[in-house]
């Protein structure tokens, strides 16, 4: 099951998705890659990359976006035989606040709890940000619904919106001839941009968006010049978000992460080397402190089991060219220091994942 | 002139004197020369003219003796030295670089735990770092491309920097008898009769708590706020008259955050702790205090800036509770907290000067015996015990006159006062503030 999950994220938002083979499509809320026309999304058996949303359904709190060309994910078992019943117990997958895949259990407590004229099934699994999108699955491992909210400052209230109605929906988009869809909130009629590309529903005449009509997200102000630098350095910068004020960039086995904080004016570069060694770390330790007192501009720290070397850039005066020559260095000296670090003083890779 | 230079040329200026001598230093009230330098540096360094930009920000950290910063000049760089409590911060301005060190400490061997630590703590700080040479020693380092250190980065860098030499050493010392204290050379001894009267103060300061807790008002009270008042108020105290250095200074600024941490421990373990402190106060080698009193010189003070509207935000709760055991004929609770308030208020704020003379008045009648022996000429109490009012309302009329020129529109409403006893003035000195108004008008923070 885990093989199908699918980690989404855009610069406003992070969420979970999964694959439906039956559809050739990721399954995922609207609200997840809400005012978004593609998505970063990451799986088990595929890289990193952009992905087109190809619908929406604001009602349901649905989208669906186009898989990768390449991929080995498996077909994943939906209950479509038999309602699920209150008292059943069920699990949740996802990645909440953008971690690994993790699970919760819970039991149906209502399988007809209506909101925004749409039916959920009702569960006390916990949820947390991030978990949106992700599969409510039963005890033989079934999808019987797409985890949508949960009931805030109450205990463990989580809606799911149920498969039967992903169904219903992925019916209605198999009309589309390209393009992308949206599904009327009022009418709940498809309608496909390729044939009708105005901006209000052809079957009842409310006003309709369709994904494609999204801006893409283009950043203001000191994110701009970051995000120039990095591009500049060979990225796509889309697939480095994390959010709108944090990059991660893979470089070698390091893996350098940038944030920006508005507050202090203040951007760091922490560059992730290797993990501490299993056993007596002094040695390492009195390396580190050994070469921040030779080196330039960057600082070795230690957070947690991770080794990181950091450098510091104050907003005012960043531009693109000594932003560029400074995460050059950052990343020479971490290529450099992480396998130093691992040969000689017994440090850990990373595992990119 | 600046205000600081009035100060030391004005005669018999004892408010002025306390205000130097007493509480923890502060760079948040400069002169406005002091800001012309820095409005200079930002300008200059605009125009790409870095070396004299950095040149006016070091003049803008000067403070008003012009004690704690010197530079030396020559055509290929430029070297400065900055004073920071008990740390020498050493800095060059070569090849386009601004590079900033200061040893702290030597030892022979460096534990896996403090290695750690310090490794750790590298990665919280913003500017700069913990490093270690090949003798051994350890130092902080802050350095920048000269390109990219505008005053602002300038200021937050050495002060980060700054402050974590001077605290670092006492911390690690404290813990690793081994370790040997590095670039204290600078700092100079007191008189050994100003050691003696500081030492006699800090011993009956705790033993008046002591005495108060095992068998005073606090053994008797059930009110738990009001132990915790007096054994916080009595830090509070001897941070702003004594202005420890080393352990005692550690041991007070340890008890304060660890009790306004923020933990779900009750009341009761927190007064536990404080009570640990003051055991780990009175335990200390008598000889070790005496060499705490020592003089230093600050660039840069450890408190934020308020101004006297956030330190009235403060008080208006808080002398409600005063005037509430006042009418509950509480005396002792009463004269704590308003204690308390003033030592609060001074150990966590860089107050304006005329905020702090107020304030220092209620320290001025409850220590008088203090400020007496010091050599201070105020004394307002009559051998009865009674307060002198008139000479107590002339020195307030003439403390507010000396600052008029540095403030605006100032109203502080004397007549609030009372002079029946030491905590009815207290309290009205604590009314009087909540109802003034002025602004301070060099205040940039």
């Amino acid at each position: 099951m885990t093989d199908c999950l699918i980690e989404i994220a855009t610069p406003f938002n992070t969420g979970t998705g999964f694959y439906i083979k039956k559809f050739n499509l990721i399954v995922t809320n609207e609200h997840v890659v809400h005012d978004n026309k593609e998505v970063v999304i990451k799986g088990k058996s595929f890289e990193k990359q952009m992905a087109v949303v190809v619908l929406i359904d604001e009602c349901a709190d649905l989208a669906f976006i186009k898989p990768p060309t390449k991929h080995d994910m498996p077909d994943i078992n939906l209950r479509l035989e038999t309602e699920p019943v209150p008292g059943e117990d069920i699990i949740t997958l996802g990645h909440p606040y953008g971690l690994n895949i993790s699970m919760t259990k819970g039991v149906i407590s209502s399988i007809d709890q209506k909101e925004r004229d749409m039916v959920f099934i009702q569960h006390d699994a916990a949820l947390n940000p991030g978990n949106s999108g992700g599969p409510l699955i039963d005890s033989h491992g079934k999808v019987i619904g797409i985890n949508s909210f949960v009931l805030l400052k109450a205990e463990n209230i989580a809606f799911a919106l149920p498969i039967r109605d992903v169904i219903d929906t992925f019916e209605a988009y198999q009309q589309s001839k390209g393009g992308t869809a949206t599904r009327c909130r009022s009418c709940r009629k498809v309608s496909y941009d390729a044939e009708e590309p105005s901006r209000y529903c052809v079957h009842c005449g409310s006003e309709i968006l369709f994904p494609s009509g999204y801006h893409t997200y283009s950043p203001v102000g000191v994110p701009r010049i970051i995000e120039q630098i990095i591009a500049n350095l060979g990225y796509d910068v889309r697939l480095t978000r994390e959010g709108k004020n944090q990059w991660n960039i893979p470089r070698g086995s390091a893996l350098v992460r940038l944030s920006y904080h508005k507050d202090t004016g203040l951007i760091d570069g922490d560059a992730y080397l290797c993990r501490l060694p299993e056993g007596e770390a002094k040695a390492i330790y009195t390396f580190l402190m050994r070469e921040n007192f030779k080196i330039k501009e960057l600082v070795f720290s230690v957070k947690g089991r991770f080794v990181l070397l950091s450098l510091m850039i104050f907003d005012r005066h960043l531009d693109e060219d000594t932003g560029i020559l400074m995460l050059e260095r950052l990343f020479d000296q971490a290529d450099h220091y992480d396998d130093v670090l691992v040969e000689e003083y017994g440090a850990a890779w990373i595992e990119q994942d | 002139m600046g205000l600081w230079n009035r100060i030391f040329n004005r005669d018999n200026a004892e408010i002025e004197v306390c205000l130097h001598t007493c509480g923890r230093y502060s760079d948040a009230h400069k002169s406005a020369d002091h800001y012309t330098h820095f409005d200079e540096a930002n300008r200059l360094f605009e125009k790409n003219h870095y070396r004299d930009a950095v040149i006016h920000f070091l003049a803008y950290l000067k403070n008003d003796e012009g004690d704690n910063v010197t530079v030396q000049e020559n055509q290929k760089n430029l070297e400065f030295q900055l004073l920071q409590g008990s740390k020498v911060i050493s800095g060059s301005l070569e090849d386009g670089r601004i590079l900033m060190r200061s040893p702290l400490v030597s030892g022979s061997e460096y534990s896996v735990n403090l290695l750690r630590r310090l490794l750790e703590k590298n990665y919280d700080l913003n500017y700069c770092r913990f490093a270690l040479d090949e003798q051994n020693q350890l130092h902080t380092i802050f350095e920048s491309y000269v390109k990219d250190a505008n005053p602002y980065k300038l200021y937050y860098g050495l002060k980060e920097m700054s402050l974590q030499a001077d605290k670092m050493d006492d911390l690690i010392l404290s813990e690793f008898d081994s370790f040997k204290a590095r670039n204290i050379e600078h700092t100079r001894d007191e008189s050994i009769e100003i050691v003696e009267l500081k030492t006699n103060l800090f011993y009956r300061k705790l033993q008046v708590l002591q005495d108060n807790l095992d068998s005073g008002y606090l053994s008797r009270t059930h009110d738990r706020n009001i132990v915790v008042y007096a054994i916080l108020s009595t830090f509070y105290k001897i941070d702003f008259l004594l202005v420890p250095q080393g352990q005692t200074g550690n041991i007070i600024e340890r008890a304060h955050h660890a009790f306004y941490a923020d933990s779900t421990e009750s009341i009761e373990i927190k007064i536990s702790k404080l009570k640990e402190a003051i055991t780990k106060l009175q335990a200390l080698d008598p000889e070790m205090i005496k060499r705490e009193w020592y003089k230093v010189i600050y660039t840069f003070g450890i408190n934020p800036p308020v101004d006297l509207q956030q330190v009235q935000q403060y008080i208006q709760p808080e002398i409600n509770k005063v005037q509430w055991y006042i009418r509950q004929n509480k005396f002792d609770e009463a004269a704590t907290t308003v204690d308390f308030i003033v030592g609060y208020i001074l150990f966590n704020y860089a107050v304006d000067p005329l905020l702090k003379s107020l304030l220092l008045f209620h320290y001025r009648i409850t220590n008088h015996t203090f400020f007496k022996e010091m050599k201070f000429e105020g004394d307002f109490i009559k051998s009865n015990g009674e307060l002198k009012k008139n000479k107590l309302i002339s020195e307030l009329k003439q403390t507010i006159d000396f600052f008029e020129d540095d403030y605006h529109a100032v109203k502080i409403p004397i007549d609030l006062l009372q002079f029946d006893n030491e905590y009815h003035f207290g309290y009205s000195l604590l009314n009087m503030i909540a109802s003034s108004y002025f602004i301070e008008m060099q205040a940039r923070n």
